[in-house]
Order: C-alpha cells, then sequence, then structure tokens
C-alpha cells in the first residue's frame, strides 16, 4: 500500500488543536515588551547624553581654569 | 501601537490560530503543547514588528517565516535541545493508514529540526524551494540538500510513501 506523503502530512495535522492560545494575555505581553524597549532606549538615552555632557563639561572647566601653571 | 492595530493583529491571529498550530505541530514532532508554546511566542513576536510586517505584500509569509525561525530559536536552547535518534524502528509497507500516520509522526520527531521544517514548509505547506529557502533564511542548494535528506528517511522507514517533487 502506498500513501502520499502530502496526503499523510494533512491528515496528521488534521486533528483540531486540543490548545489554546489567550490571544489577550500574548497581546498583554507583547505591549509590555514594547514599553520595556521604550524604557531601556530612554535609559541608554540618557546614559549617552550625560556622558557627553560630562565630557563637555569638563572640557569647559578646563578651558577656564586656564593652563596648568608650571611653576 | 495603537489601538486598532492590537485590533488588527488580534483578529489576524485568530483567524491564523488553527492553521499557525497546525504547522507547529508538525514542527514539533507531533506535540501540541510545544507548538502551543511556539505559536505563543510567534504572536509575541508579530506583536513587535507588527507595523513592519502588515506593510508587506504577503503577511501569510512573513508570519510563517517567524513561526519557523521561533521554533528554531527554540531548539538551539540547550535545555530545549531535542535528540535526534539514530534507528527508528522499520515498518513494512502492508500497514493500515492509522499505523502510518503513527509511523510519519515518529519519523518527524526523529528528524533532525532543519530536515523537519523542510519536510513541512515542502509538503504541509506546499513552498516552493525559494520559498523554503526564505522561510529557513538559508540557501535553495541547502534547501535541496536538506529535503533528499529528509525523504531518504521517510523512504527507508515508510516504503511505498509516494512523493512527488517539481523542483528538487
Amino acid at each position: 500500500m502506498s500513501s502520499d506523503l502530502r496526503t499523510m502530512l494533512a491528515r496528521l495535522a488534521d486533528e483540531p488543536p486540543p490548545v489554546n492560545i489567550d490571544l489577550d494575555r500574548r497581546i498583554a505581553e507583547g505591549r509590555r515588551r514594547v514599553r520595556r524597549r521604550h524604557l531601556l532606549g530612554g535609559l541608554a538615552c540618557v546614559v549617552v547624553l550625560g556622558l557627553f555632557g560630562g565630557v563637555v563639561a569638563s572640557q569647559a572647566f578646563q578651558t577656564a581654569a586656564g593652563p596648568p601653571s608650571t611653576g | 501601537v495603537r489601538a486598532s492595530e492590537e485590533e488588527a493583529i488580534r483578529d489576524y491571529a485568530a483567524a491564523r490560530m488553527p492553521s499557525l498550530l497546525r504547522s507547529a505541530f508538525l514542527l514539533t514532532g507531533g506535540d501540541w503543547y510545544r507548538a502551543e508554546d511556539v505559536v505563543s511566542t510567534a504572536i509575541v513576536k508579530l506583536y513587535l514588528s507588527w507595523r513592519r510586517a502588515s506593510r508587506t505584500q504577503y503577511l501569510d509569509s512573513y508570519v510563517r517565516r517567524i513561526l519557523v525561525r521561533t521554533w528554531l530559536d527554540e531548539q538551539r536552547r540547550p535545555w530545549r535541545r531535542e535528540h535526534v535518534v539514530d534507528m527508528v524502528p522499520d515498518v513494512g509497507a502492508s500497514v493500515d493508514d492509522l499505523e502510518r500516520r503513527a509511523d510519519l509522526r515518529e519519523i518527524l520527531a526523529g528528524l533532525p529540526s532543519r530536515q523537519r521544517a523542510v519536510l513541512v514548509l515542502r509538503f504541509y505547506e506546499d513552498l516552493s524551494v525559494d520559498q523554503t529557502a526564505e522561510a529557513l533564511g538559508c540557501t535553495p542548494g541547502a534547501v535541496k540538500t536538506l529535503t533528499n535528506r529528509a525523504l531518504s528517511a521517510v523512504r527507508r522507514r515508510l516504503p511505498g510513501t509516494l512523493i512527488e517533487l517539481e523542483d528538487a
């Protein structure tokens, strides 16, 4: 007896799925992950701007203080 | 993501759920509960990339790619890794259809994950070599090699199985 592989695969998956996915929970999880992503993005911006501001401030301070005395 | 977009995701996922679960069931080698995990993760990923996904011409292909890659990613995790068995018991050609289905399930479960994915995509989803390559993120040549290996395993273990291929 021979059977077609396509038919066999289709029959194998033919039973009604005995599981049910809660779409509301999945969507809520997606929403949480989007928020977390935005939060992390915001934090990264703050860190980069803070570092940049620190460098600029340090250079301004050195310029204002003038050249180091050779005494 | 706006409320209207969430509604669109919900509608799309609800409409495609049985089909996604069936594909995942075959990909996982016949395990509905792992299929549920894979589809759940794929839906979250779809939510995260909905704006890009909804602009594509073929949303179903995009979602199929998410599903297959989610499953392959899961396979790479050490605690989820499946172990390929060396030998699956041979069966004769005279077994009835029910037994052949059980055997096919066993064969699928024993195949390496990418070979199984190729069988499901090409023979269940009816994708071409190029579409399968795109879904798996590999070359068409690799798809042909994987197809040949997977089919050899099926022929060896289920003699008498008809396999029609146009382009492999």
